[in-house]
């Protein structure tokens, strides 16, 4: 599975949303998702990838989950971090 | 002239059911909700509880604000205020809001948020556990539920929290500082964690719990909520609301004596001090629905504590734990046993104290063994004896 649709299904798993409905374009303000459920978000992520999300993640902004996603891509790139997928 | 408060609305999730019906009607049948948990946790020593039934979270909740939310204890307290507020039939409109109090109490807050937090799932830490586990989140929950703008808060003080609501509530009322509130008490106790801890104080029957009885051994636990709405008298009549019961007098003491015995003398006191609130005789109270855990302990506190205040009355008074019945639900407890006291002022049936094999012979008061019985009642006080002494006893009048 793409790193992009592993942060959707987190995405999905910690806002407890239907994931057929959402896509990278998706825009938060636009499902009334607020900075507790983004921290749900990054919880779940968290959990998916085995890392841990620095603490200043949640105050970058972002508009759509795509953003995060690209945030999370740059992250995993620029520290070198194995997310391959276990079990 | 001082305010009156009055009980306008009532609602119950409890070892029984959801709803009031499920709990009155086990009262007045003298049916138990107790039952077996036997081999459901690992490493459990007590066999039987009075969990709450048939509760459904998605019945009631978007899974998100479950998820984010909600622990069990606040689901209880949002179901029970739920049923109260409708019962009222109080139109919220926004000058009713405002007016409008919060004071939920609860022994320890949400432990199966602490449990699944720092037990179960040892790697992280859910962002919203705090939130979550919080002893106010009920409280913040229920008003957020109907947008409740009043002073609000939790109280805590172990097996007497939902009696110090409940008091709180009335307080502000009296003071005009609130209009009406939702007052009552919710834990949850129905896992793992908590029936170990209860475990080791070992205060827990291996057999059943039997308040006042000779062969009486210890507690059984039991979990869920009881809210009530509370107004303004004048403002209560005025809207023609059914009006359950009155609310006319508190006597809260502090022992100041041992973390888990009670001294009589100072649950003799706040009984005493509740009558004098209430501007109540003695010999004016026909039914007392007891704290009555079930312990050799505060039992025989309790019925000499009555003893000393009630004199020569103390052999007329009808006196029941419904304990038996539901459970002891620590932090929720007047919230849940008050609902006795609704039902023998507007049903004329006193629930029974279950269980009741064999006096003893340093208790022989009236406890309305096994049975319920018909019978009018017009003055009920409800006691509450807490772990550290804290003690709060509520007098009520049929209106």
């Amino acid at each position: 599975m793409s790193l992009e649709q592993r942060v959707l299904e987190a995405f999905a798993k910690g806002t407890v949303k239907e994931l057929d409905s959402l896509t990278l374009d998706t825009e938060f303000q636009a499902i009334g998702v607020d900075s507790t459920d983004l921290l749900c978000m990054i919880f779940e992520l968290e959990d998916e990838f085995d890392f841990e999300i620095p603490q200043d993640f949640e105050n970058k902004i972002f508009v759509t989950i795509g953003d995060v996603a690209k945030a999370v891509r740059e992250y995993v790139e620029e520290n070198d971090i194995d997310i391959t997928e276990k079990g | 002239m001082s305010r009156r408060v009055v009980i306008t609305g009532c609602g119950y999730v409890s070892g029984l059911g959801i709803g009031k019906e499920a709990l009155f009607s086990a009262m007045r049948e003298g049916r138990s909700g107790v039952r077996s948990i036997k081999g459901e946790f690992d490493g459990v020593v007590m066999t039987h509880a009075a969990p709450v039934k048939g509760l459904i979270p998605e019945d009631h909740f978007e899974a998100s604000r479950i998820k984010k939310e909600l622990d069990p204890f606040s689901q209880f307290a949002i179901v029970a205020a739920r049923e109260a507020v409708a019962q009222s039939g109080l139109e919220l409109s926004d000058e009713i809001l405002e007016g409008t109090s919060v004071v939920v109490g609860s022994s320890i807050g949400g432990l199966h948020t602490i449990e699944e937090n720092f037990i179960i799932n040892q790697r992280r830490v859910h962002p919203m556990a705090i939130p979550r586990m919080m002893a106010s989140s009920p409280v913040s929950q229920v008003a957020m539920e109907f947008g409740f703008h009043g002073p609000s808060f939790a109280t805590s003080s172990a097996c007497s929290s939902a009696a110090h609501a409940f008091a709180q509530a009335v307080l502000f009322i009296r003071s005009g500082l609130a209009e009406r509130a939702l007052a009552g008490g919710t834990e949850s106790t129905g896992l793992r964690s908590s029936y170990r801890s209860w475990d080791a104080l070992r205060v827990v029957s291996r057999d059943a719990c039997r308040p006042f009885c000779n062969t009486r051994s210890g507690i059984v636990l039991g979990e869920g909520a009881g809210m009530y709405v509370l107004e303004e008298y004048e403002a209560a009549k005025a809207r023609g609301a059914n009006i359950l019961a009155e609310v006319v007098g508190m006597g809260m003491t502090s022992d100041a004596a041992d973390i888990v015995a009670p001294s009589q003398k100072w649950v003799a006191k706040a009984i005493e001090r509740c009558l004098n609130d209430a501007k109540l005789n003695p010999e004016d109270v026909h039914y007392i629905n007891a704290h009555g855990t079930g312990t050799k302990l505060n039992d025989l506190c309790e019925t000499n504590a009555i003893k000393m205040v009630f004199a020569d009355h103390a052999s007329q008074l009808k006196i029941s734990s419904t304990k038996p019945i539901h459970g002891h639900t620590l932090g929720a407890a007047a919230g849940i046993e008050i609902a006795s006291i609704v039902l023998a002022m507007n049903e004329d049936v006193i629930a029974p104290t279950l269980n009741y094999q064999e006096q003893d012979p340093e208790c022989k008061l009236d406890y309305v063994a096994n049975t319920a019985r018909q019978e009018k009642v017009d003055v009920a006080l409800c006691n509450s004896f807490a772990f550290g002494g804290l003690n709060a006893v509520l007098a009520f009048k049929k209106v």
